[in-house]
């Protein structure tokens, strides 16, 4: 009876803040706003959910590896990693690439460089050279002619053919027809081509797996260097930084809107299609990998490990748990959840960059730690680090909404941080 | 009598519900040395701890030269003339000797350190230990630790200490220092000093108090003089029953060969280690602090790295993972039951189960509640007093706590049991149930090596003991064969090794 009263009360606690912090943010709302009170309606809390909905996910991560006795500096940097990878994989076709070793925008470019060297010589009058451009160029032209036309036939094989998209690809092979026709830089036609339905999946596995192989990274250097998480993922933090901004060559990558399918920009949708979800796809995503870690976290013997691990090392070698493995996992899974948060990252801002996630991490860590985590270990929910990520997110909105400005914003995070985890201490030594 | 230094008179103090301690009556007179006896949680450590101002006893009176003595903390303690030298010792390593004898009182002129005045000091109170040749611009860190203690006192004569108290002193210290040890302890009894001197070495005792007082649970159960007093009497004091009540004896027979242990080094400890042990025998390991036993066990259970050696189990001679050895049929319980032995934040139920969750999970899911049901046999059959499975092992006492560690071995279906300092900071009553498991475990075929550092409980329980020194196995036979004396002997034999 006790028990059940005591985890009642542990699902109870979260929830009831969150709902405090709703509830401070609706009065002061209608006692500024009275009936144009926008903070209580349900288009407002759909967007909460929504802007949040990737912490949520990385905050998942992030459990597992305070739980297992671990920080994770890179999980903010990583997932700027994964959606810039996720971006560049969308804007470069990778799917039409890998089938015909190049995609339409190179082919453009190509083509456009040949006839910019033709047009050159042929005004230094170099007669033998001409023709070789001559017939580069016309090569070039053939190669772009015969992508478009591939293009076409997948347009076409569509369920439902975007007329637009028929017309500019028809137009298109046709001008080519002419060799003397101009091709632009970034023609219009190009922004208006979506990829094949392939590079999307391509792209997906490519930005998961990086997450995943990120998180690999700093599980073998945890275990096999023994240098401490908090050394090494400072350092990986860098390093994956760098990384991206390799992968968007010192930019960030926008793919065109025409390339990137509709039911990833639902992801991020505030109102979500159909409408009895209530909240985005991306919010229900989220859910769905809390419910599965907090099983993992509860039932599997993986779980019950990471607790072990993370309370006692010493007395999780001593009981022939193989620690090396769980830290390895533990950082792996991180990893793979980042991989996945990045996806909805992409999704709401539609481009990679590779700076959009430095210091995210700390508000990952925000999360688990306002949501009752230990960071020394052994300690931490699936319920309370949700419940973290909402408090954030509702504050971070409802101080717009009141006009409080960033500065103070920040500072009202700040203090609520360090008043979650002393309330946590002053309720735990009371206990003992 | 003007000779009473200090005197404690019906001291208590309580923390929460647990009286630590009750009524305690304690003297200590100049030029004497009273031995402070008592099992581990008899009350010693919070004694300490009044004496020295870190508690506030809750009643009683406390008398310094006849001058009520109540110190708000250690530095007060010292000011008034008590001195106390812990088993860890309080020394800034990085410092010279003179600095650290001179911590806290140091000499000044116009404001500024008198180097002269501290030099003079310090060379005085080395001087008076009989160690004036020692220069006090050594580094502390480059000292043996016999001479740190040494150290210690010497910053205690430095503040004029009148009483000084030591904590089990020679746990850590070879033969010769304790032997200087003891010289230096006399000095200051001729010069008029009270000490007290913890310690539960009978042998020890012998050796250097004049009288004693007896703690158990937190009370003064007997004080005399050490001369007009026999072993056996102490030790019925100390533990509140007789021999019999408190080392129940199972009769059990020793089976084939379980474990066979040919050359087995360490990177440091043990060297080169060879016995058997058979199945029904309980082996015991004496040694003092620092021997290479709980180094023996841990490479037993692969927990430290060997260079060399076979470890032979039943037929198996498994890999070096803890995993692998517990696949074997080898359990291993920790010496140290906070930072390794247990996971203190996580339940009884996880505790027990951890090394051994095959029995609950399929495919890599645990079955909670049946492993609960298993649980909660273990906590009747061990009698573990909880509120249930799912108790934070943190909350309970440390025989409790004890407890639910052996069981996890029990319940891993261990065939070969290593006990690193089982009865360590446990009341008496969970020691003799420990005692009678032992024996039981022995009868039902089950093989145990017991390390522990208090040699009476070796001698009481195990078939056969073994001595280790520097890291050796240095001998190894059947325990009645043994005497206290001689193993002592043996165990600080390694200037022959």
């Amino acid at each position: 009876m006790i028990v059940w009263l005591k985890s009642l009360m542990n699902v109870a606690r979260p929830l009831a803040a969150v709902g405090a912090v709703i509830a401070f943010f609706t009065l002061v709302d209608i006692y500024l706003h009275g009936g144009d009170a926008t903070f209580w309606s349900k288009q407002n809390l759909q967007s909460i959910s929504v802007q949040n909905a990737f912490v949520a996910i990385c905050a998942l991560g992030m459990l597992l590896v305070i739980i297992a006795g671990g920080i994770d500096l890179s999980a903010g940097v990583a997932l700027s990693l994964c959606s810039t990878i996720l971006a560049w994989g969308i804007r470069e076709d990778v799917g039409f690439t890998f089938a015909q070793g190049e995609n339409l925008a190179g082919a453009v470019a190509r083509a456009k460089s040949a006839d910019d060297m033709l047009r050159d010589l042929k005004a230094t009058n170099n007669s033998q050279d001409i023709a070789q451009a001559e017939q580069a160029a016309a090569e070039r032209r053939k190669r772009l002619r015969e992508l478009l036309q591939i293009k076409l036939t997948q347009l076409e094989s569509m369920d439902t053919p975007n007329q637009n998209q028929l017309t500019h690809a028809q137009q298109a092979i046709d001008d080519l027809q002419n060799p003397n026709s101009p091709i632009a830089a970034d023609p219009v036609w190009l922004r208006s081509m979506p990829n094949s339905p392939s590079s999307i999946w391509l792209g997906l596995l490519m930005c998961v797996g990086a997450g995943a192989l990120c998180g690999l990274t700093n599980g073998l250097l945890i275990v096999l260097l023994k240098v401490v998480p908090f050394i090494a993922t400072l350092g990986t933090m860098t390093v994956f930084l760098g990384m991206a901004m390799i992968v968007a060559d010192e930019t960030s990558v926008r793919p065109s809107a025409a390339q990137i399918p509709a039911w990833l920009g639902e992801l991020s949708a505030v109102r979500p299609d159909p409408s009895w979800l209530l909240v985005s796809k991306g919010v229900w995503l989220a859910l769905i990998l809390a419910v599965l870690m907090a099983c993992l976290l509860r039932y599997s013997v993986f779980g019950r490990y990471v607790f072990a691990l993370g309370s006692n090392e010493s007395t999780a070698r001593l009981c022939g748990i193989n620690v090396p493995l769980v830290k390895i996992t533990v950082y792996t899974l991180a990893g793979l959840l980042v991989g996945i948060a990045a996806v909805c990252f992409f999704a709401r801002l539609n481009s990679g960059n590779p700076t959009s996630g430095t210091g995210l991490e700390l508000k990952f860590i925000a999360a688990v730690v306002i949501g009752g985590g230990s960071l020394s270990g052994g300690r931490g929910t699936v319920l309370g680090t949700l419940a973290g990520a909402a408090i954030m997110g509702v504050i971070a909105s409802g101080g717009t909404l009141l006009g409080l400005s960033n500065p103070t914003q920040y500072i009202a995070l700040g203090v609520i941080v360090i008043m979650a985890v002393a309330v946590d201490q002053l309720r735990r030594s009371q206990n003992n | 009598m003007d000779s009473d230094l200090l005197k404690m008179e019906a001291v208590c103090k309580r923390f929460g519900a647990t009286h630590a301690l009750r009524d305690v009556e304690l003297t200590a007179r100049s030029g004497e040395v009273l031995a402070l006896i008592g099992e581990n949680g008899a009350g010693k450590s919070t004694l300490m701890k009044v004496l020295s101002g870190a508690h506030r006893p809750d009643s009683g009176r406390m008398t310094l030269l006849g001058k009520p003595y109540a110190p708000h903390d250690a530095h007060e303690a010292r000011l008034a003339g008590v001195a106390m030298i812990y088993q860890e010792l309080n020394l800034a390593l990085d410092l010279s000797v003179e600095d650290n004898i001179l911590l806290g009182q140091e000499r000044r002129k116009f404001g500024l350190l008198d180097r002269d005045a501290g030099r003079r000091i310090a060379q005085q109170a080395l001087a008076r230990l009989g160690h004036g040749e020692l220069d006090p611009r050594t580094m502390t860190g480059t000292l043996s630790v016999g001479m740190q203690q040494i150290v210690e006192i010497a910053r205690a004569l430095a503040s004029q200490a009148k009483v000084l108290i030591l904590d089990e002193p020679t746990s850590s210290l070879a033969r010769h220092d304790v032997a200087n040890l003891f010289t230096v302890i006399r000095k200051l009894r001729e010069d008029g000093m009270a000490i007290i001197y913890i310690s539960h070495f009978l042998e020890e005792i012998r050796r250097i108090c004049d009288r004693f007082t007896i703690l158990r649970d937190g009370r003064t159960v007997g004080s005399g003089t050490v001369a007009d007093t026999s072993d056996a009497q102490i030790i019925s004091l100390m533990a509140g029953r007789n021999m019999q009540e408190l080392y129940p004896q199972v009769p059990h027979s020793m089976g084939e060969t379980i474990l066979s242990v040919e050359g087995l080094s360490g990177r440091w400890r043990p060297r080169n280690v060879t016995f058997e042990l058979r199945r029904g025998e309980i082996l015991g390991i004496a040694g003092l602090v620092g021997a290479g036993r709980t180094e023996l066990l841990r490479s037993l259970f692969a927990l430290d790295n060997v260079r060399s050696g076979e470890i032979r189990i039943g037929q198996l001679l498994p890999a070096a993972a803890p995993r692998f050895r517990i696949r074997a049929g080898l359990g291993m319980v920790s010496e140290d039951r906070k930072r390794e032995g247990l996971a203190q934040e996580r339940s009884i139920a996880d505790n027990v189960t951890y090394s051994h969750l095959s029995p609950y999970t399929r495919v890599g899911f645990v079955n909670l509640r049946r492993r609960d049901d298993v649980v909660q046999n273990w906590i009747h059959r061990m009698s573990i007093k909880c509120i249930g499975p799912d108790q934070a092992v943190t909350e309970l006492s440390g025989g409790t706590q004890q407890k639910v560690a052996l069981a996890r071995v029990l319940h891993q279906e261990a065939d070969v049991l290593l006990l690193d300092e089982p009865t360590r900071g446990i009341d008496v009553g969970t020691k003799a149930e420990i005692y009678g498991l032992m024996g039981e475990l022995a009868a039902a075929g089950k093989a145990i090596i017991f390390v522990s550092s208090y040699l009476t409980e070796l001698l009481a329980v195990c078939d056969t003991l073994g001595v280790m020194s520097r890291g050796r196995l240095v001998a190894i036979r059947p325990t009645a064969d043994w005497t206290e004396e001689a193993v002592l002997t043996c165990a600080v034999s390694e200037e022959a090794a």
